[in-house]
């Protein structure tokens, strides 16, 4: 087995929470303003619904992974669309972290830096942990997650004792389709719970399966990651969609800055560690869904290419917000809410399938079996319920 | 049958001609009975008394049925070691430890009898493993000392050691010392098959089979433990932990080894848990400044002077204010004088070391401030990094070369370099294995029960189950008494 | 691709060389550089004929190990240009150095500017990310250049620290920190009103006009320690209290609260100051004859409330002032020995009914004068918005941006704990 139960519920919450404190915070402000902490939580309500959906396709995949399940299901080209289309998602989203620090380090830690050498370096350090077994990248998440954790919660506290609450008030006075079509934008920032079909399979259960656990931390991370919409709104109202990240603007006001410095760049640094283990998960993840679809033995190849691709895509394509912002709207709207709210309910139905399917020829080997031991002449066993019955009768 | 002649000239052949072997002849019993030996190796007295004595005591018994070897081996040679060899390699060990070969004429077999008398040192409180408390042997160079220090601890019939042989000329003797009913087999055959495989022709320390025994491509972190006390090896074997004994060497490897260990001290056990904790806890911070304190100054002063306080800024840019150096270069340069410091203060006499340290502080400390050459900060930070080095004994070579990449890195790339370089180096460390065990226990992977003696440290009677990271067979250590069994001291309940 | 791996793990020297010469020139170009870079603590703006006077008040570290920064001096470069921007940049092109606007705490706005629109102005610093949000805004009567360089006559930690200096007076009810982004922020809301504080340096002894001011502004009672200074400047400068409060409208300045008791209103219903000075006059009754009471307190607390009637709202200001400390009785501004006697009932209930009235005098005086010029200076509106949405809504539509002169505003001040 690849993962403890910890580290699964580690390395999800570390993806979740760390996707979600950069820029999209900002990007909802210009849209929703004070409501935007609404698009935190009813995405994330979404996300906790589905990811029951993902905690039972976990419950009852009898120890094979996703990609046995399609093959068993649908057949090897079915089990390898499904793949393409995971792996799609994934690396969209090891997108997504790899920006957020380019902008923490591009364009507010540093005066000048040429990024397009620098992050190179960047480039080579995901693939490290990309290209390390899931088991080393459980562990990396796991000596680091009190890190993370303590260090987002001192910058909420910072920012929490010093914000303006009522910035944020009216609660909900806005239209319903406001709400939606801004989920909709940004809904590529969510869906983090669709890592559980990767580590259908690899996770080390001891007979009691993933459950109440992730369902708690993840409602527990919907909730804090709203508050800190609230926190972060609430220093900056209007001025929202000009800052580059939550997690490095909440603490700006924070007093002690001025008594001892901006020690809170440090608790930023020790969160972007979260984010770099959430690059690497999901360029991990995305390069084991085409190892499996192209089947190639050696992953660190794939893991190259996909980099490259990150990277290509990070300093040409992304150039400026808007373009990478208009691109990313995109590819939510069409591709990312279907995979939300679809691929859970498509995989629970393969899965159907699939059980049946093996049960079937389960019972048919049995039968097998049992005719063969016997030297008696092969029944099919609906003629010989029919014997019984008829004999019953 | 092979002549007396023929058999003596074969056992001098084996040696070069220039070995020092001494060959001492006795007729006795109307046989010719040789002796062969290494005269500086030889305990002189046990010698003379328990081999010649019982050599001249064979006349008594002349006329007597039983044969000479017999009686010798049996009766008369008053040695606690006395066995029969007939492999050439056999006798070259024998003699080459020390022992005396006896060949009596007419015999095919040999007696090899254990006289090993060359001086050793005497056992003394290591000089990098000294507690305020605690016991205070340490191991020698003489393997068969060792080995008693570590019996005289560990009274059990469990205790079992390995013997191996390795060097192809030195055929340095190493055991392998473990408690059988604990121990992960898998990690006994793995370090037989690996020191069995291991083709050199010498080894001299046992820092060579440490690194012989390092199998994975990445050399840089050691994958065994060492100590140089029998306590600290005791308590590691009693985890379920592997000792290797190299003779010629007062360090004692142990297998498999987590990072954490480094992080423990044997003054640990000795003390209060809470001062423990605490003590590990500032040795985890003092780890942590000792390698990233300079680059973080470095990286502060290059490129993020927007961190500090304005106050503070201030002095800072007072102190720089003239120094044409880039801060890299500073803190690059006071660091390479602290390591030609930390050298010469090792080799040197110790009537120098006076002069030494006034060389040190006055022209480094002072002067090279006053003309410019560096800032008083730079000092600071290169003294704390410094000293913190040696909060680890056991680390500091791998963390004076961290210290020094990542002030380069911290240098060229700021926080970006060194939180890259973090992330890197903990990857890197929790990929480790070391004999089945990962290096990072008790942390990742997350063994709760093993923390227990992690950064904080409990109290003896929590620690019932050894370390799980192991994977060992015999997990329960103590168990816990019933409350029948408590009382205070009056004695009333 | 294996055999390339194998090759440049063989020739580790080849990677280190490529990294060398890839990163090594570029972050030498990179390098902040501190002793190239000159840190700016303080901004002065004036209006000229072509553009902008930027006056830069900077840190110049004299050489030498000197610990606590007291080997600093503050200097003043001016230089103007089109925009602030540029003049900024010029400033750096004087002195040969980078400006680090990183650690600036203050911008001083010059009268003249408040002809233009504030907000255009300051965006330059709400865009800059490496510039702090919390740079706090200034306006001084006559040229900022000039009280600029005043505040070379602070003690250092006080003229460099002006930020940390005046976060101290709010907490003690005399001063208001007006930080842009705050500025911006309510510029855009619903009021589209904003404040922000006046400065004013004077030499020692002219600092304080009004007779209601209570302590001196020493710089020994300044944040920060009292440091030796090597400046040739004499420190014999000192912040005036209870600057004025300017207000605007949209960015665009409208009119001050110049009186005291008005600006001790706008400080009453500020929720970080708690604790303060002042006197109340004309006290009669009980013990008290036309008496000067000077009172003091530690902790204030205010609030808020709206109510709707009739689709007429009534914003009221909620003070609850605890632990009040009589600080000087003076009966017709005379010692009188009865003072001195433990009060009774009446002369207590008489004070105590005089503070209320005091502070309600204080919050309405200037609630009304911005009223009649149209500025809604306690952002009223956005809290009626924020609490009572629809009805806000109602009487928004009705009455559109007169909606101050449709309501009413009211002061309830409760005391607890009078000594």
């Amino acid at each position: 087995m690849e993962l403890t139960k910890r580290q699964a519920l580690f390395l999800i919450t570390i993806c979740f929470v760390a996707n979600k404190v950069q820029r999209l915070p900002s990007l909802v402000s210009s849209a929703l303003g004070r409501h935007g902490f609404l698009v935190f939580f009813a995405m994330g309500v979404i996300d906790v619904l589905f990811l029951l959906l993902a905690l039972l396709f976990n419950k009852n995949n009898r120890g094979k992974t996703t990609y046995q399940i399609c093959k068993t299901a649908g057949g090897k080209f079915y089990a390898k669309i499904i793949y393409v289309l995971l792996g799609i998602y994934y690396l969209a989203n090891a997108l997504l972290p790899y920006e957020a620090v380019h902008d923490l380090f591009a364009n507010i830690l540093f005066d000048f830096l040429s990024w397009e050498t620098y992050s190179l370096v960047f480039a080579i350090t995901v693939f490290f942990v990309a290209n390390r077994r899931l088991k080393n990248i459980g562990r990396l998440g796991e000596i680091f997650y009190y890190t993370i954790a303590l260090s987002f919660i001192v910058l909420l506290v910072l920012g929490a004792t010093t914000t303006n609450y009522q910035r944020t008030l009216p609660f909900a006075d806005l239209e319903a389709k406001m709400l939606i079509d801004t989920c909709l934008t940004y809904s590529l920032w969510f869906g983090d719970f669709l890592i559980i079909y990767m580590i259908v399979g690899k996770v080390k259960e001891d007979g009691k399966k993933l459950g109440w656990q992730i369902i708690l931390m993840y409602s527990i991370c919907v909730i804090v990651i709203s508050f800190a919409y609230i926190v972060f709104y609430g220093l900056y109202e209007h001025l929202s969609p000009s800052q580059n990240s939550l997690i490095s603007s909440i603490s700006q006001f924070s007093l002690l800055n001025l008594e001892i410095g901006r020690i809170d760049w440090f608790f930023v640094l020790f969160f972007q560690i979260g984010t770099v283990v959430a690059s690497g998960v999901y360029l991990h993840l995305a390069s084991q869904s085409f190892q499996e679809v192209f089947g190639i033995k050696d992953k660190k190849y794939i893991v190259l290419v996909l980099v490259a691709l990150i990277y290509i895509a990070d300093i040409f394509v992304f150039k400026s917000i808007q373009e990478g912002v208009s691109i990313i709207a995109f590819i939510s709207k069409y591709f990312a809410i279907s995979m939300i709210l679809f691929m859970p309910i498509i995989l629970l139905i393969t899965e159907i399938v699939a059980n049946k399917k093996t049960l079937k020829k389960y019972n048919f080997d049995k039968y097998q079996i049992l005719y063969q031991k016997n030297k008696q002449p092969q029944k099919e066993p609906r003629k010989e319920l029919k014997e019984k019955e008829a004999v019953s009768e | 049958m092979a002549t007396k002649k023929d058999i003596t000239q074969k056992i001098l052949d084996l040696f070069n001609k220039n070995a020092e072997v001494v060959v001492r002849k006795f007729f006795v019993c109307e046989k010719h009975i040789n002796l062969f030996f290494i005269d500086c190796l030889i305990n002189k007295e046990l010698f003379a008394s328990g081999i010649i004595g019982g050599i001249n005591k064979l006349e008594e018994s002349k006329g007597s049925k039983e044969k000479i070897i017999d009686k010798l081996e049996k009766e008369l040679i008053a040695v606690s070691t006395i066995k029969r060899i007939k492999e050439e390699k056999e006798i070259q060990e024998e003699i080459f430890n020390g022992g005396v070969i006896i060949q009596i004429e007419g015999e095919e077999w040999l007696l090899a009898v254990n006289t090993a008398g060359y001086s050793k040192r005497a056992i003394t409180e290591p000089p990098t493993a000294s507690v305020v408390r605690g016991p205070r042997e340490g191991f020698i160079e003489d393997i068969e000392t060792n080995i008693s220090l570590i019996r005289r601890r560990l009274k059990t019939p469990s205790l079992a050691i390995k013997r191996l042989t390795v060097g192809e000329r030195t055929n340095t003797s190493i055991a392998l010392v473990y408690l059988d009913d604990i121990v992960n087999h898998k990690v006994v055959k793995e370090l037989e098959k690996n020191i069995k495989s291991i083709d050199i022709d010498g080894v001299i320390d046992s820092y060579y089979l440490e690194e012989l025994l390092t199998k994975s491509s990445s050399k840089f972190f050691k994958k065994l433990g060492n100590t140089e006390k029998p306590d600290v090896l005791t308590a590691k074997i009693l985890e379920g932990r592997v000792g290797i004994i190299v003779d010629g060497s007062p360090i004692v490897l142990s297998a498999p080894f987590i990072l954490f260990e480094d992080m423990q001290s044997p003054g640990d056990y000795y003390d209060i848990p809470q001062r423990t904790s605490f003590v590990r806890f500032v040795r985890f911070v003092g780890l942590i400044l000792a390698i990233l304190l300079p680059g973080m100054y470095v990286a502060l002063q290059s490129y993020h002077y927007r961190v500090l306080p304005i106050n503070f800024l201030i002095s800072l840019l007072s102190s720089i204010e003239g120094i044409s150096f880039p801060p890299i270069l500073e803190i690059l340069f006071v660091l390479f004088l602290f390591e030609i410091l930390n050298e010469a203060s090792v080799r040197m006499p110790k009537q120098l070391g006076m002069a030494l340290s006034i060389i040190g502080a006055l022209v480094l400390g002072d002067t090279a401030v006053q003309a410019g050459i560096i800032t008083p900060p730079s000092i600071v930070v290169v003294a704390i990094s410094g000293i913190t080095l040696y909060i680890i004994p056991n680390e500091s070579s791998e963390a004076s070369l961290l210290r020094t990449l990542f002030t380069i890195v911290g240098g060229v790339a700021g926080f970006y370099g060194i939180f890259l370089g973090f992330i890197i180096l903990a990857t890197h460390l929790v990929s480790i294995q070391s004999y089945f065990a990962p290096y990072m226990a008790p942390y990742a992977p997350s063994v709760d029960i093993d923390k227990k003696d992690g950064f904080t440290k409990k109290p003896l009677s929590y620690m019932s189950t050894r370390p799980q990271s192991l994977r060992i067979k015999n997990i329960i250590r103590q168990r816990s008494k019933t409350k029948s069994q408590g009382g205070n001291a009056d004695g009333v309940n | 691709m294996n055999k390339v791996i194998d090759f440049l793990k063989k020739r580790v020297w080849i990677i280190i060389l490529i990294a060398g010469i890839l990163f090594i020139p570029q972050s030498f170009n990179y390098q902040a550089k501190i002793n190239m870079r000159v840190l700016v603590t303080g901004i002065g703006i004036d209006k000229t004929e072509n553009g902008y006077e930027v006056t830069a008040q900077v840190i110049m570290p004299t050489p030498g190990s000197e610990s606590g920064g007291s080997g600093a001096r503050l200097d003043f470069i001016s230089e103007t240009g089109e925009s602030i921007s540029e003049g900024v940049q010029k400033i750096a092109y004087k002195i040969g150095k980078t400006a680090g606007l990183s650690h600036a705490g203050f911008v001083i706005v010059g009268e003249n500017v408040l002809e233009e629109n504030l907000v255009t102005l300051l965006d330059f610093f709400a865009r800059d990310a490496k510039v702090n949000p919390s740079l706090m805004l200034l306006i001084c009567e006559g040229n900022a250049k000039d009280t600029l360089e005043q505040t070379g006559k602070l003690e250092l930690s006080v003229g460099v620290d002006l930020q940390k200096v005046f976060i101290y007076k709010q907490s003690s009810l005399n001063g208001l920190v007006m930080p842009i982004e705050e500025f911006i922020n309510a510029t855009f809301g619903i009021s589209k009103s904003s404040i922000a504080s006046g400065i004013t340096i004077a030499p020692e002894g002219e600092e304080n006009t009004s007779s209601k001011a209570q302590n001196e502004s020493g710089g020994n009672e300044q944040e920060g320690s009292s440091q030796g200074s090597n400046q040739t400047q004499a420190k014999n400068a000192r912040i005036k209290f209870y600057n004025e409060i300017y207000y605007f409208k949209d960015g665009k300045y409208i009119g001050k609260l110049d009186e005291e008791y008005q600006i001790l209103g706008v400080f009453f219903t500020d929720k970080t100051a708690n604790n303060g000075e002042f006197k109340i006059s004309g006290v009669t009754g009980g013990i008290l004859e036309d008496a000067t009471v000077g009172v003091s307190f530690t902790d204030k607390k205010a609030s808020t409330k709206v109510k709707f009637k009739n689709g007429k709202p009534t914003f009221t200001f909620n003070i609850k002032i605890k632990d009040i400390k009589i600080t000087e009785m003076l009966n017709n501004d005379k010692p009188s020995v009865n003072l001195y006697n433990k009060m009774d009932k009446e002369t207590m209930n008489v004070i105590k009914e005089k503070i209320k009235e005091e502070v309600q005098n204080f919050i309405i005086s200037a609630f009304e004068q911005a009223k009649a010029d149209g500025v809604d200076i306690f952002d009223v509106g956005e809290k009626m918005y924020q609490t009572k949405t629809k009805e806000w809504k109602k009487f928004y539509d009705e009455y559109g941006d007169n909606y101050l002169k449709n309501l009413d505003v009211k002061v309830n001040v409760e005391i607890l704990n009078i000594n």
